[in-house]
């Protein structure tokens, strides 16, 4: 579907350019609901526009379905976009907005009325049609962003944070009515958020950006429970990063050891780090928490304090090295106990730096 | 500390924003400015409807002093050269200054964007006098060179007055204008003219007659330039005023400022109304 | 992805086309838009400016417009009176006098308009602002009417048989008219009725956003009333009084009409001193230097006012 290869944005000239991307390439495949996350100023909203076409590469190229699209304009594009802030044409009605597209197209007047009307019933926003734009409520404003990007039948759907102008209770319903669109229409969705909780709910793919570059890309599964470097670790949920040396490389997995423990077995994404100091990311659902003396305990600490959360509490321990961890468990330890810390060893997962 | 209670505290820290922003003192003289503003052009406009020769005392409520000015040859005349001269710079002006507004806020940063906005705001950079005196003798040259005359170069003359007054209004709104309006649009297929023609003019369009309206005005009441610049038979409704007042006041003065008067006010409030609407 | 190489090198190249064909169609676009524009007002905004120069430096000509001899009288004529018989120049203040008139009009013009503008703005800016609106509108009206009729409005009231003599005298306060008219006093009341709303709205759009529990945190922290208005209000409304100020200031150096009708031709300003070189006194050249003269002072003005506006943004930041 779309292919981006070795893409580079720089903005400015000479000494003062800035680059936005660096040698970015990405595959999303047709029809799928694919993420670009990451925190602002990572160039993910850039990529977005060079997909969009409101800017052009400096170098490489954008292909769709196998066509060079890179150095086209916008206007020659089978691309849409769904602004963050909507960009609704004020001055005209629900009806005319959503038509846009099919006009500029010059499409015949009885198709451009039938397909506003059935857009209008996709969003369910079927008694507005004549209303004007600035009459809507904001979560009617986005659907109306929807339709008019949708009704040309783009083969790609661009969507910029398009719920981060939405209030939270808003924002979860738009969440299910995304999906529902993107499974209706079949249409690939190309997503913008900087909000994990959102990449992860939604996502068949998610590309995690940093820096103007990609940290990783997969499903929401495979980055939450096996990031590859301590970017994507950290960015994604609560996640410890605890030091630890690396032995050597076992198959696919690399013998590791956190101070004072003994050596065990931990994912690794590729066997290309030397043996020496290494980050270790560990999911603080997968902590036990044991006595101090406990044989089977890799890591020992002191806890710092506990908070309730609902489910069962989260503990503060500090770890004999003096990182600070987290774990959650039913049964909180009291404060100031020294107590043995057991991870879930398939879940372990060395990071790259 | 002082002897205030804890209570009476916070009573004051409750009613304290509004009673600080208060100066007493500030809103007995800001009505009397308003007064003062007022007063004049209210006593100017009163003694146009006065059935008597004197502009201050008053007889009797008439019309007579409009019939006279409206019955007046010459008033009638002026009163033709000023829309035309304040039509056709405001219709010249206003293009101008609206393709000067898209090419200094769209299409990003060049080098020379500020000596041009420079450029366009210079004739309100310089004292009236100055632009009058120097562009007399600048005309005054050209005439001689081409042997054109005739109302022309007063248009001219108020066309370059006027196009920073229409440029204003129309770059602020352009400038408060997101340009992901017409991103929008050409992401919606529009080709760069469709957009403009069908986005960018539309939700422009406050701008550019607030900025029409300005220029219109600013042109109506122009006196030094074209006190100078105008020919034999040019002239326009203030210059006839300035001349009537120069002979001596007559209520047939305050008829014709009055009309004057009400057609800039109806214009102001209208640009008034219809940026408060858009807003 | 089977395209291979040949492919990649042709879409590099498409891209720079593309991106040539982009900037420069915007390049064309801007020329094309600021054209008309940059061209009206450099040939008829700038170039007559230079035109004057150039005739501040000629000799009159005997019905109005020059010789083309080069000269300095122009610039000499102001300090200096020629003798007829024996061509020794004689030193006379009668033109300075009217600059030095016209500087302190003007200062005293920017000081009173600030005195009545500044409470104005505040008031306005402290107004819920549903009522802004209205005052905003009150206060823009009359600068939009016409500056000769507000003058001669003015006139009808100051003259001697004027609306405030008549009614002082009817109500028996005085017997005698007050002579008002064409003296120094009615220039001053007529520039500052003019330029009120200058000074106003400015000042108003430097209050406009002010935070006015700015006041309440000044006086939690043991601020009298007038400590508050100093260290708070009056920094805050800097760059208003600042633009306001010249605002004001340079349409008074060269008011025009004002002194014209209130001054009677009497009490002379710089703009009638020009005015009159190109009309009655046909003295083109000295009317051009006055024009500069003017000109330069203005941008002094100008240049004072950037640099104060400045001073603040650099203490703030």
């Amino acid at each position: 579907m779309i292919d981006a290869r070795d893409v580079t944005k720089r903005f400015g000239e000479g000494a003062s350019a800035v680059t936005a991307l660096e040698r970015v390439s990405l595959h999303v495949p047709e029809g799928s609901f694919f993420t670009l996350l990451g925190p602002s100023g990572c160039g993910k909203t850039t990529l977005l526009r060079l997909i969009a076409g409101f800017e052009l590469p400096s170098e490489g190229e954008i292909a769709l379905d196998g066509e060079v699209i890179g150095h086209l304009p916008p206007n020659k594009r089978p691309v849409n976009t769904v602004f963050q802030n909507y960009a609704l044409f004020p001055h005209m009605s629900v009806a005319r907005n959503i038509g846009f597209g099919l006009e500029m197209l010059n499409r015949p007047k009885a198709e451009i009325s039938a397909t506003v009307e059935e857009m209008l019933d996709l969003v369910q926003l079927g008694a507005f049609a004549a209303r004007r734009v600035d009459q809507l409520s904001g979560g009617q404003q986005q659907r109306v962003a929807l339709a008019r990007a949708l009704a040309p039948r783009p083969k790609v759907l661009l969507l910029d944070e398009p719920l981060s102008a939405l209030d939270l209770k808003l924002r979860k319903g738009m969440q299910g009515e995304l999906k529902r669109l993107q499974a209706e229409t079949g249409i690939t969705f190309v997503f913008v958020t900087h909000d994990q909780g959102e990449a992860l709910a939604m996502s068949d793919q998610i590309a995690v950006m940093s820096a103007g570059a990609i940290q990783q890309v997969g499903t929401p599964e495979e980055i939450y429970t096996t990031p590859q470097s301590r970017f994507v670790a950290d960015f994604i949920g609560d996640t410890n990063i605890v030091p630890a040396e690396l032995l050597g490389y076992e198959g696919d997995k690399a013998r590791i050891r956190f101070a004072g423990g003994q050596a065990v077995l931990a994912n690794a994404a590729s066997a290309t780090l030397a043996p020496g100091a290494v980050h270790v990311a560990i999911r603080p659902e997968t902590i036990t928490v044991c006595d101090a003396a406990d044989e089977a305990a890799l890591l020992h600490g002191t806890v710092l304090d506990s908070s309730y959360f609902g489910a069962g509490s989260q503990m503060r321990i500090r770890l004999r090295g003096g990182t600070e961890v987290q774990a959650q468990v039913a049964q909180p330890s009291p404060t100031g106990c020294e107590v043995g810390l057991i991870p879930d060893t398939s879940m372990l997962q060395v990071l790259v730096d | 500390m002082d002897k205030a209670t804890p209570k009476r505290t916070l009573f004051r820290r409750a009613t304290g924003s509004r009673e600080l922003r208060r100066q007493p003192l500030f809103t007995g003289l800001s009505w009397l400015v308003l007064l003062l503003l007022y007063a004049p052009i209210a006593v100017l406009i009163v003694f146009s409807f006065n059935d008597n020769r004197s502009v201050v005392v008053w007889t009797e409520a008439s019309l007579r002093w409009y019939e006279t000015a409206i019955g007046n040859e010459n008033v009638r005349k002026a009163a033709w050269i000023s829309i035309q001269v304040a039509l056709t710079a405001t219709g010249v002006s206003t293009v101008i200054a609206t393709m000067a507004a898209l090419a200094t806020t769209r299409g990003g940063d060049f080098r020379g964007k500020s000596a041009a906005i420079a450029l366009i705001n210079q004739p309100l950079m310089i004292p009236e006098i100055v632009t009058a005196i120097a562009t007399l003798s600048f005309f005054s040259i050209l005439r001689k060179l081409t042997g054109i005359s005739g109302i022309g170069w007063l248009m001219l003359a108020h066309t370059v007055f006027c196009i920073p007054f229409a440029f204003m209004p129309i770059r602020a709104r352009l400038a408060d204008m997101s340009d992901t309006f017409e991103l929008a649009a050409a992401d919606l297929y529009a080709a760069p003219w469709q957009a403009f023609r069908h986005v960018t003019l539309p939700l422009l369009m406050p701008g550019i007659l607030s900025g029409a309206m300005l220029a219109f005005v600013v042109s109506l009441d122009d006196v030094i330039i074209t006190l100078l610049i105008a020919g034999p038979g040019e002239t326009t409704l203030p210059l006839y005023i300035l001349g009537q007042i120069r002979r001596g006041v007559t209520p047939e003065v305050n008829a014709v400022s009055t009309i004057l008067i009400l057609l800039t006010v109806a214009m102001v409030a209208l640009t008034f109304a219809l940026q408060r609407k858009r807003k | 992805m089977g395209q291979g190489v040949e492919h990649t090198l042709s879409a590099a190249e498409s891209l720079r086309q593309a991106a040539a064909a982009r900037s420069s169609a915007q390049r064309r676009r801007r020329l094309f838009l600021l054209l008309p524009a940059v061209t009206i007002i450099g040939i008829f905004g700038l170039a007559p400016l230079s035109i004057a120069l150039l005739y501040s430096f000629l000799e009159p000509g005997t019905y109005g417009g020059v010789e083309w001899v080069f000269s300095t009288d122009a610039y000499v004529q102001f300090l200096f009176e020629r003798d007829i018989f024996d061509d020794s120049l004689i030193f006379n203040s009668a033109y300075l006098q009217i600059f030095a008139r016209s500087f302190g009009l003007a200062l005293f013009t920017m000081c009173g308009t600030l005195l009545l503008g500044f409470p104005v703005a505040y008031f306005i800016a402290a107004r819920p602002p549903e009522q802004r609106n209205f005052w905003l509108f009150a206060i823009t009206l009359p600068f939009w009417t016409n500056l000769l009729i507000r003058t001669y409005s003015m006139l009808l009231i100051v003259r001697d048989e004027g609306f405030l003599n008549l009614t002082l005298m009817k109500l028996g306060v005085i017997s005698e008219p007050i002579e008002m008219l064409y003296t120094d006093g009615a220039v001053l009341v007529g520039l500052v009725y003019s330029f009120l709303p200058f000074m106003i709205l400015p000042i108003y759009a430097s209050l406009e956003k002010f935070d006015f529990s700015l006041l309440e945190a000044g006086h939690d922290l043991y601020a009298s009333r007038a400590q508050v208005f100093r260290h708070i209000v009056i920094p805050i409304s800097r760059p208003g009084i600042v633009g306001g100020c010249a605002l004001v200031l340079i349409p008074s150096l060269g008011a025009y009409i004002t002194p014209e009708l209130l001054g009677g031709g009497k009490k002379l300003m710089i703009g009638n001193l020009i005015a009159m070189q190109f009309g009655s006194g046909r003295n083109w050249p000295f009317g051009s230097a006055a024009a500069l003269i003017l000109m330069a002072l203005v941008l002094v003005a100008m240049m004072i006012s950037l640099r104060a506006g400045a001073e603040k943004e650099s203490r703030h930041g």
